[in-house]
């Protein structure tokens, strides 16, 4: 359990940069189920010893005669443990139980410790892949009340402009169109209020801030027809803002995007050279 | 014996006659008791039973929430409806019921903790409860004045604009920003009195570390409480601003182009985290008093746990990003705050384990109070752990604005709550003298215990909910982690509705508690001082519920062991007073008389109500004139006040005389501007709500400073570290540095803005805005002019210690002139900019920023400006050098102009020099 941490976060910064082959779904799914197993365990244990010790140290004495609680006991040779007295400057346990309180705390030191190297290097491995990988299919999102505009970097190809008529793809047509297994790197922002760009699928998600540029990127791994939903309450329509993303294996969406106008041949470069 | 006699030491100090000048309260049964009363005792209960007022009105708002997502379709509420509904909630809960409820325990159990007989400022206190009352009556009226705030209790920019805010909803959400401001207001001069009294009037022999672990959770969360609720304060009147000056997109402060969105989550948050704090505090300090009592054992580490807390409370000022890893901050912060988050889980493990082993080798009674407590623990251990989920950034990502984040937090401050629960009955006892109905109380426990997990746990199952939604259409059914098996075919819905079937069980289950609390009153279950076993705090060392003055005798520690010493050996240093024996002797000469009730407290908080609602509907151009009208009669009431109080003289009679040109003058403007009668004619009924506010409130303040309240200061106390300041002054110096945040977080937010437009660039924006020239000599002239009054603002202290009437009236003269020539001089400069070269206070940035926040500062000196007229008429009157006074209050009010002329030496080089 303590090992984890370190060591999980050891194997993955000696891994290859640019990590096409993480995900963010295997990155989160990894992480998620490290901080559930974790998690579960330490807190099953945690509260398990409270209950445990609430119970057996329970006194099983009655409320004494006519009042509402037992009679005070009076210690005597038992120094680990003191018992409060009406009126008293409380000084504490004195040598009781401090020796405990810093190895829990070491102990739980040292497992957040572990969580926050394992995380921050996951972090990183997001980071780089959002900002700096190259092969990459770039799209600006741009949020409005209430739905989402898109805008294939490459081309200028915006929302409105085309269409979606796909045989066998049911969406609208200012769906998010995508291949499948390509990173899609997403520059997002908003016209009017904050939104939140999510597709919960592939576990995208970002602030859509006015004046304000956040990014982030997925990867699908699956085609269908998907949803980007709004995450962050931006009036009475944010109920109901969602749009489509489909996802194509690359040689369909490469007829699709190439039937579009104004699209180009180089713009799709990245899915040549990305190495898988 | 009966509550209203007054327990010192066996001498009665009667008044004669028909005396009712705050002397005596009147009997709990009556109502007027509870209007003027000042005693903590008294004001906790209020804050308590208002407090639970309130939890019912957000619960049922609650329900509605669980009704409306019961299923993901059809649906009972309007998204309008619901986004009111999910904004109120969220503000009841966190404002209205959590925080105020535990100050009504601090207000009744710290002074009987730290051994004084009250809070520090009586009156104030009282005070702090009516505006707390009047504001969350506001919040009501919101409702009804066609919509309150739809935004969600965060009030994201810029939908927290009227641009963004359906116009049906527009006077509403002004009225409950309004709400939030005036319940900053109670909280600050809360924080105020408190912090006071706990450095200052605690009994002899009780060292800060001394002080019983609920009072020092208070202290923690007070000391927040001042910081973290400046910051609000500049961001709701930045707001407010926004609202009522700044109406279109890209103008003002949030809806501007500089970054508007990402100042409003850098200052909601960074008073928002210290404020989820601010709201556990207490119910830690609960727990830790709970535990202990029923485990029968001191709580282990208790040093530690102390250092804990107080790491906590100073490192939640350094987290807030967390709530912002989505926005566009950059990586290297992102890392900081990641590592100061996840870090801050760990004082918070090491409280978490103190109590726990403090259980171990105990005598533990699983009683009410310590089933609530136990599972509050259970509970928050949970929320813990799931809030250091959301701190690893890369889960975040993903938990972002949805249930994961609603479940968490619910845990966390949730688990408070039901910790406070655990403290109203634990304290029951000792403020009824009844106790409870144990059975009942148990009962209770296991419903909401069932409740509880109930309603949140689900939430994490279906986490991938977004917020706010009102249905959950699209969502995919959970997995089991680890595994490919999907949890029910009905996908979230059965989740949900478990979650709504528990809402029920666990509001229901406070029924229990209010049936059992009531009918316990009427009980015989008669309880003496300490009906628990191995209580220890000072408390429970006296009657239940306690004697008027809190303590049969001076609380003393100096012995290692609380013991009471007779009042009279210890109260003012007389020798001839009688003892405690019960002889009753006329000895008024000599005992110090005590005040207990002020009408002024009510009442002007009431007037704050009113004005609150009437600047909601202010319409922009009328915005100034009921500031302005109401300055006359402030002059005219501290004559009339005056005049009463202190006997009439010259100046009063010119005070009077004066108004009247004063409001002849101001109404001359205002028909050059508008014109009368048409102008009056023309404004809408909240212009007179406004003017009836601020002039009765004004009044009511003149009124409160002339009232007669006698506060004794306790003579034998531990004030470290603070034995050479008074308790005024204490309080002074405490109010002074939320003040410095207020102002800071105006600056921070003009820099941020600035540098965000680039800061060379400024001058450029201003000029595409309408700017000519923006001259520096007038900022230079008013500098010159507050250096010198702060020198005769020191003159005239040293004339009061002096006792000269004349050098006194005098240099506050010279004072106030100076402060007037500083805003005539301000006035001629805002006249050029504003009219002549039409560089308005929403033409851009650079020009909101200035306005405002050399706005804010002119407010100070206004309302220095305006203690002044109150100071020289009771200069006048040589008030401030008779016996005990050595022209203290002049050097109070000092302070304050000092710390207006520092701030303006930071404005002037950053809005003028380097403009």
């Amino acid at each position: 359990m303590l090992g984890t941490g370190i060591t999980l976060s050891s194997a993955l910064r000696h891994a290859p940069v640019a990590q096409v082959d993480q995900t963010q779904v295997n990155v989160f799914d990894s992480l998620y189920d490290v901080f559930v197993a974790l998690g579960t365990l330490v807190g099953v244990l945690v509260i398990t010893y409270t209950v445990y010790n609430a119970y057996k140290y329970r006194s099983s004495d009655g409320d004494a005669e006519g009042r509402y609680d037992v009679e005070e006991e009076d210690l005597e040779g038992d120094y680990d443990v003191a018992r409060p007295q009406r009126g008293e400057i409380p000084t504490g346990q004195g040598k009781g139980g401090g020796k405990k309180l810093f190895m829990s705390f070491g102990l739980s030191a040292f497992l957040v410790l572990g969580l926050i190297i394992y995380s921050y290097s996951l972090l990183l491995a997001v980071e780089d892949t959002s900002q700096n990988h190259e092969d990459a299919l770039e799209i600006q999102v741009t949020g409005y009340q209430f739905g989402w505009d898109y805008e294939y970097t490459a081309s200028g190809l915006e929302s409105g402009d085309y269409d979606v008529n796909i045989d066998g793809v049911e969406a609208s047509d200012d769906a998010l169109v995508v291949p499948r297994g390509e990173v899609v790197q997403l520059n997002v922002t908003s016209r009017d209020v904050m939104h939140n760009y999510g597709i919960p699928e592939f576990r995208a998600k970002t602030d859509a801030m006015p004046g304000d540029y956040t990014q982030t990127w997925f990867q699908p791994e699956k085609t269908g027809v998907f949803r980007a939903n709004c995450y962050e309450l931006c009036g009475q329509g944010h109920s109901n803002m969602h749009g489509d993303v489909v996802v194509l294996e690359p040689d369909e969406f490469r007829e699709w995007y190439l039937s579009q106008d104004g699209t180009s041949e180089s713009d799709l470069e990245f899915i040549e050279s990305d190495s898988q | 014996m009966t509550e209203d006699v007054h327990t010192n030491g066996g001498t009665d100090s009667h008044e004669t006659g028909g005396h009712d000048d705050g002397g005596h309260l009147p009997p709990k049964s009556s109502v007027k008791r509870w209007l003027v009363t000042t005693n903590h005792k008294d004001v906790g209960i209020l804050y308590m039973i208002t407090a639970l007022f309130f939890l019912v009105f957000g619960g049922i708002l609650a329900f509605m929430i669980r009704m409306q997502l019961w299923q993901s379709g059809p649906f009972i509420l309007t998204d309008l409806g619901y986004n009111q509904i999910v904004t109120a909630h969220g503000l009841l809960m966190v404002f209205w019921f959590l925080s105020p409820f535990a100050f009504g325990l601090a207000n009744y159990l710290v002074p009987l903790q730290i051994g004084a007989d009250d809070l520090a400022f009586p009156r104030l206190n009282a005070m702090s409860y009516w505006l707390y009352l009047f504001s969350g009556l506001l919040l009501a009226i919101s409702f009804f004045q066609g919509s309150s705030l739809p935004t969600g209790w965060t009030l994201y920019a810029p939908l927290n604009l009227p641009a963004f805010i359906p116009p049906v909803a527009e006077l509403g959400s002004l009225s409950a920003i309004i709400a939030l401001a005036l319940f900053i207001a109670s909280v600050t001069i809360g924080s105020v009195n408190f912090i006071t009294t706990m450095y200052r009037m605690r009994a002899e022999g009780l060292r800060m570390r001394d002080i019983p672990l609920f009072s020092i959770s208070i202290l923690l969360t007070v000391w927040m409480m001042l910081f973290a609720f400046a910051a609000l304060l500049a961001a709701l009147m930045l707001l407010s601003f926004d609202h009522i000056f700044a109406g279109e997109v890209g103008t003002g402060y949030f809806g501007s182009e500089e970054g508007g969105s990402l100042l409003w989550t850098h200052l909601f948050w960074f008073f928002g985290h210290p404020e989820v704090y601010i709201v556990f505090f207490p119910a830690l300090g609960v727990m830790a008093e709970v535990v202990q009592t029923f485990s029968g054992r001191r709580l282990v580490g208790r040093k530690w746990f102390i250092i804990a807390m107080a790491l906590v409370a100073i490192q939640s000022f350094i987290v807030w990003m967390h709530h912002m890893f989505l926005t566009a901050i950059n990586l290297p912060i992102k890392t900081v705050i990641m590592v100061t988050t996840i870090g801050i889980s760990l004082p918070f493990d090491l409280m978490v384990f103190a109590l726990i082993y403090t259980m171990i080798k105990g005598q533990v009674r699983w009683k009410t109070p310590f089933l609530f407590v136990l599972g509050s623990i259970v509970l928050f251990i949970i929320g813990g752990i799931t809030g250091v989920f959301l701190g690893a950034i890369v889960l975040d990502y993903s938990f972002r604005g949805t249930y994961w984040v609603v479940a968490h937090f619910h845990y966390t401050m949730a688990s408070g709550a039901v910790a406070l629960v655990g403290g109203i009955y634990y304290w029951y006892p000792k403020i009824t003298g009844k106790m409870y109905n144990e059975f009942l109380g148990k009962v209770h426990f296991v419903a909401a215990f069932v409740g509880f997990n109930l309603l949140y746990f689900p939430m994490f199952v279906v986490w991938d909910t977004p917020r706010r939604w009102f249905h959950y259409n699209g969502t995919v059914a959970p997995e089991i982690p680890f595994t490919n098996i999907t949890l029910f075919e009905t996908g979230f819905t059965i989740w949900h509705q478990m979650a709504t079937v528990g809402a029920f069980v666990f509001g229901f289950s406070f029924l229990i508690m209010f049936y059992n609390l009531f009918v316990s009153l009427y009980s015989d279950r008669v309880v003496d001082e300490s009906p628990w076993a191995y209580t220890g705090s000072a408390e429970w060392a006296v009657s239940s519920p306690p004697p008027e003055g809190n303590f049969p005798g001076t609380p003393s520690f100096a012995t290692g062991k609380l013991s009471f010493l007779s009042r009279a050996e210890t109260d003012g240093g007389t020798e001839t007073a009688a003892t405690d024996g019960g002889v009753a002797q006329a000895t008024e000469a000599h005992e110090q008389h005590v005040d207990h009730t002020s009408w002024w407290p009510l009442a002007m908080s009431l007037t704050a109500l009113i004005l609150g609602l009437g600047i909601s509907g202010l319409e922009t151009s009328y915005f100034i004139w009921p500031f302005l009208f109401a300055i006359p009669a402030f002059v005219a009431f501290i004559g009339i006040f005056g005049a009463r109080s202190d006997g009439y003289t010259h100046l009063h009679g010119a005070f009077m005389g004066a108004s009247m040109p004063l409001l002849a003058l101001f109404a001359l403007v205002f028909h050059l501007h508008h014109g009368i009668p048409g102008g009056l004619a023309e404004a809408n009924q909240y212009f007179w709500i406004s003017l009836i506010g601020i002039t009765s409130g004004l009044g009511t303040l003149v009124a409160m400073g002339y009232e007669s309240f006698n506060v004794p200061t306790p003579t034998m106390s531990e004030q470290w570290p603070f034995e050479g300041v008074s308790n005024t002054k204490l309080g002074m110096w405490v109010f002074l540095g939320s003040d410095i945040i207020l102002f800071g977080a105006f600056i921070g937010s003009y820099i941020f803005m600035r540098i965000r437009a680039g800061w060379t660039n400024w001058h450029h924006i201003a000029e595409l805005n309408g700017l000519e020239h923006h001259p520096v000599w007038p900022g230079l002239l008013n500098t010159y002019l507050l250096l010198a009054s702060s020198f005769t603002v020191v003159l005239a202290l040293a004339y009061a210690k002096r006792g000269s009437k004349r050098g006194t009236v005098g240099a506050l003269s010279v004072t106030f002139i100076g402060a007037t020539l500083f805003l005539a001089n301000k006035g001629i400069e805002w006249v050029d900019l504003y009219i002549r070269q039409g560089w308005q206070f929403d033409s851009g940035p650079a020009a909101s920023t200035f306005y405002l926040t050399t706005g804010l500062h002119a407010a100070h000196v206004v309302v220095g400006m305006l203690i002044m007229l109150f100071l020289i008429a009771r200069a006048y009157t040589g008030a401030y050098w008779s016996e005990g006074e050595n022209g203290h209050t002049i050097e109070y009010f000092g302070l304050y102009w000092h710390f207006v002329d520092i701030v303006w030496l930071f404005l002037f080089p950053l809005f003028y020099i380097l403009f």
